[in-house]
């Protein structure tokens, strides 16, 4: 009997060895193990056997039964792992044909770079103002301590609605919207359109800024020179200088114009720099009393710093574009590349 | 404004070269670039220092800033025995607080030496006559305009207004035509100049005028400034004026003047000067305390410290207490210093603001929200649906814009001359520029204002788009705006639009509670010719003041949901909206979609659903007999089996 059992483990594990597909093992499968498989069919003489007998032969039966079960779903795996690798080895795709393009549209460059400063300062705990694009003289210079006749005046060519009503030059006049309806401490920044009388490649009758004020007991000039450093270097780079130079703007004093070290030549002088090492980035300072008083803010009790920069000009630094006109041509050939 | 360096060092001592002076002038807010063989420092004067613009204006700044000291230069005026006759009368006190004139007789007028054409030359002027580049060089040198008239043509001199259309011939050969807002030199009988501007022709000197009436005055810069805008002229002389000249130099300059002149031109000076004079003007006191200083600027200067730099700019300390000083303005410096803070930027300027440290200001203020981040939102909807962000002038041509727009009265160019009432046709020049080159397919937004013509200033977010050419038509322009829309809510109806702009059959507004918040739709045919564009404009503020419901989760249904596909030819004049509604009132029907349309043939995808239990066929087919039924019956739909 016990012959008989290793003649067909013999059998049995010869064929499984040499099976040459999955259905190869599967028909061994049947014929020693299914339901009336050769090993099936001595399980069921078991019964006729005595006690003794039955206790030695199945225990071998048994033995049998594992040995050929571990070859089958050890050959199987062999199998199946061949055949996935078949199917790899047959599916080879050219990884250079083009994509799906789920086509995005892209924010304007003007856009972009405006939500990046945005970011900046809302970061620090401005919040953002808004005022109107159409505004009156008062908002626009008096009140910013540009008085009627006074040279300062032309240091914005204005484009006027009647006597009264022009189109904003600067976004300095949300300054004394909010501190009119606002008490300090106060901290403001007014991106938004503005409008000159000029149109050039750097210059567009239309372009953005972005404006901040900051007021509280005791802001300093250091204060200012703090922040704008930070904001500088978040926009242009941590490794960049930045250079702060007295200026004069008729709303702050003292006055600053912060330059950032040459994007192009890094400081060395190139054509960009005009030689100076230096680009001119934003106009800054703080607030004058006499805006203040316009404002019936204590001057006194209150200080505050405030700052604008021209955002198109920004722009034009950060990705080397040489004609401001391109902004407003929306030349989609433009667009697709920021 | 250009300085010869030679010229400069005549006013001040420079231990450095020009490269490292003009570096230090920039950082104490001068502006200068070396130029010409470093010949000349070029030099950028800012708005409120009129008193730099001159040499002497120049030299005091580098004295200040390189601690060196100024030179005086000597001159001696040397008077005939006769004396000057001339009667000037001042009826504008206050635009002319002060008027001085010296007359000069047998002058010869000719060519200047070479050396003073050379440096005219250099500080950009060109040269006229001996006698008119005198006048200049003093106006380059010492920052004062001085004009001198041909004395045999003028018997008085009147300083008054100009009457309302009176008329001059200036020395540049064109007639101005006055009015009250200028200042005029008169003799009795006509203008002579225009006081601070030009001078007039007639009086002008020429060659062979053999007595001169030199004028230096002081002319008040607000009056100037309106003069010199109302008839457009500005010159060397003006920009000083307006910009305030030194009270105290008139007299100086007309003296180094006539010195000048008899020296290269000959001629007599006559004995005497006329000196029509306001009152004496007193320079200002200010108090500086030390305290400001350090709350100002963030940093601890001393006062002995602030007093001397103060001292080097020319400032006179009168009292000096142990916590603030008391400062005399220096008659050059009327015009920009006045108040405490602005001593405090002279001491921060000269101190150096790359001394000032950095500091973080603690912010406290309280922030507040904006619509920014809700129209970030808005704009990546729409990139997400494959439009392109573009910016356009507010401004536009007035054939763009509605009827009572708002104009501006000084446009630069008619096409931007109006303020525009809506995007879209910025939006389709846009499209024309990108077809223009070559442009197959242009999908296209921009978030942006537009002006009311009714109320100023009633300003109103919008926002168009617009998609024209590879596979725009009507429905994919309204699938964005309603994946826009449903962003903000799902309450909305769509209406039939008819008006302005958009094509009376291809076009709906969007109504949302109550309002119309917005068109889309194909443009007019009238509006954009050769290529079927889709634009689509909603009003922003609308649309960001919809409040979208809080979002409540619903359970996930346990038991699956049973499919049924149904085709039908759907009659002329039946909206799919109908068909939809009739679906949905099916028994068990949870959703239903249109999944293909081919010309009048449409095909629903209907999905049925019981929350409580596993749906069996029958149930669902006796459902979808239903929907069938009602449908053929309702709608006369037939039905494709």
């Amino acid at each position: 009997m016990v012959e008989r059992i290793r003649a067909i483990e013999n059998e049995a594990l010869e064929n499984i060895t040499n099976a040459k597909s999955l259905s190869d093992i599967d028909d061994a499968q049947i014929r020693y193990l299914g339901k009336k498989g050769l090993l099936t069919e001595l399980m069921r003489n078991l019964k006729i056997l005595p006690e003794e007998e039955r206790r030695n032969f199945g225990k071998a039966l048994n033995e049998t039964k594992i040995k050929i079960e571990g070859l089958i779903a050890s050959r199987k795996a062999q199998f199946s792992a061949q055949l996935t690798q078949n199917k790899i080895n047959s599916e080879v795709l050219d990884i250079t044909l083009p994509g799906k393009f789920i086509k995005r549209g892209k924010l304007h460059p003007i856009t972009q770079v405006m939500d990046e400063m945005i970011g900046i300062f809302i970061r620090m705990g401005f919040s953002i103002a808004e005022g109107p694009d159409i505004e009156t003289e008062y908002y626009n210079f008096e009140a910013l301590n540009i008085p009627k006749y006074h040279p300062s005046r032309d240091m914005w060519s204005t484009l006027w609605i009647n006597n009264e009503l022009l189109l904003r030059t600067h976004t300095s006049p949300v300054q004394i919207r909010v501190m009119e309806k606002q008490k300090p401490p106060l901290a403001i920044i007014a991106p938004g359109r503005v409008y000159r009388r000029d149109s050039d490649v750097t210059h567009s009758p239309v372009f953005h800024q972005l404006e901040g004020l900051l007021v509280d007991k005791k802001i300093t000039f250091g204060d200012l020179k703090g922040t704008l450093s930070y904001f500088l270097r978040q926009v242009f780079g941590k490794e960049k200088k930045v250079r702060f130079r007295p200026s004069y703007f008729p709303f702050t004093e003292p006055s600053a114009e912060v330059d950032v070290e040459c994007v192009l030549c890094n400081g060395a002088g190139c054509r960009l720099c005009k030689n100076t090492g230096w680009l001119e980035i934003l106009g800054s300072g703080m607030v004058d009393p006499n805006v203040f008083k316009f404002v019936g803010y204590n001057s006194e009790k209150f200080s505050g710093y405030a700052f604008g920069m021209g955002i198109e000009r920004i722009a034009m630094l950060k990705f080397g574009i040489d004609d401001i006109r391109l902004f407003f041509e929306n030349d989609l050939r433009f667009l697709e590349q920021f | 404004m250009r300085v010869p360096i030679d010229w400069l060092k005549e006013f001040v001592k420079i231990n450095v070269p020009p490269e490292a002076l003009a570096k230090k002038l920039t950082l104490a807010g001068l502006e200068a670039i070396v130029a010409e063989d470093a010949k000349v420092i070029a030099v950028d004067i800012l708005p409120n220092r009129g008193d730099c613009e001159s040499i002497l204006g120049a030299a005091r700044e580098v004295s200040a800033i390189l601690k060196t000291r100024l030179i005086k230069k000597p001159f001696r005026v040397v008077e005939s025995k006769e004396k000057i006759k001339l009667t000037v009368e001042v009826k504008e006190k206050k635009l002319c607080p002060r008027y001085m004139a010296r007359v000069i007789g047998g002058v010869v007028v000719a060519d200047s030496p070479e050396w003073l054409k050379k440096r005219l030359l250099l500080a950009g002027i060109r040269p006229v006559n001996n006698i008119v580049d005198i006048t200049n060089y003093l106006l380059i040198e010492l920052g004062q305009p001085m004009h001198a008239f041909d004395a045999e043509k003028i018997s008085k001199i009147i300083v008054r207004q100009a009457k309302h259309g009176e008329k001059i011939i200036t020395l540049d050969g064109l007639e101005r035509i006055l009015d009250e807002e200028s200042l005029l030199i008169s003799d009795p009988l006509k203008p002579i100049a225009i006081a601070g501007i030009m001078g007039g022709l007639d009086s002008s000197v020429m060659p062979g005028t053999k007595k001169i009436i030199l004028e230096s005055a002081f002319f008040e810069p607000a009056s100037i400034v309106k003069s010199s805008k109302k008839i457009k002229l500005r010159t060397e002389a003006s920009m000083r004026f307006e910009k305030r000249v030194d009270f105290d130099m008139v007299e100086e300059a007309l003296d180094r003047a006539a010195a000048l002149i008899s020296g290269i031109a000959g001629g007599v000076v006559l004995k005497g000067k006329i000196d029509v004079k306001a009152k004496p003007q007193k320079n200002k006191t200010i108090a500086l305390r030390n305290e400001r200083i350090k709350n100002i600027l963030g940093v601890n200067i001393n006062r002995k410290e602030s007093a001397a730099i103060l001292k080097l700019l020319g400032f006179k300390i009168k009292k000096e207490t142990k916590d603030k000083i008391i400062v005399e303005v220096p008659s050059w410096r009327a015009g920009d210093v006045e108040r405490e803070i602005d001593l405090i930027e002279e001491i921060a300027r000269i101190y150096g603001f790359d001394k000032i440290n950095e500091t973080m200001p603690e912010i406290k203020a309280k922030t507040f929200e904006s619509s920014h981040n809700r129209i970030r939102k808005v704009r990546e909807i729409l990139l997400g649906c494959g439009l392109f962000e573009v910016q356009t002038f507010s401004m536009v041509a007035p054939l763009m814009a509605e009827a009572g727009a708002i104009n501006i009265s000084n446009p630069m160019a008619q096409e931007e001359s109006v303020m525009r009432t809506s995007l879209i046709y910025s939006l389709l020049r846009v499209l024309s520029h990108n077809l223009r080159h070559q442009a197959s397919k242009v999908n296209i937004f921009e978030v942006g204002k537009v002006y009311s013509t009714e109320k100023i200033p009633d300003e109103k977010n919008v926002l168009s788009g617009l998609i024209a050419g590879g596979d725009a038509d009507f429905y994919k322009l309204k699938g964005m705006v309603e994946s826009l829309l449903q962003e903000f809510t799902h309450d909305y109806k769509l209406e039939s639009y008819i008006g302005k702009h958009f094509h009376p059959g291809k076009s709906a507004s969007i109504i949302a509670q109550l309002k119309i918040i917005g068109k889309f739709g194909a443009i007019h045919p009238d509006l954009f010719k050769n290529i079927e564009v889709y634009a689509f404009e909603i009003d922003l503020d609308r649309l960001l003041a919809l409040n979208k419901p809080n979002k409540f989760y619903k359970p996930l249904p346990k038991y699956p949901k049973v499919e049924r596909d149904l085709a039908m030819f759907v009659p002329q004049g039946v909206a799919s909206q109908i068909i939809l509604e009739t679906i949905k009132r099916g028994d068990l029907v949870e959703s239903v979609e249109i999944f293909d349309i081919y010309k009048n043939s449409q095909a629903y995808r209907i999905s049925f659903r019981d929350k409580n239990k596993t749906l069996t066929d029958e149930e669902v087919s006796v459902s979808f007999e239903n929907i069938q039924k009602e449908l053929e019956n309702s709608l006369k739909v037939q039905i494709r089996k």
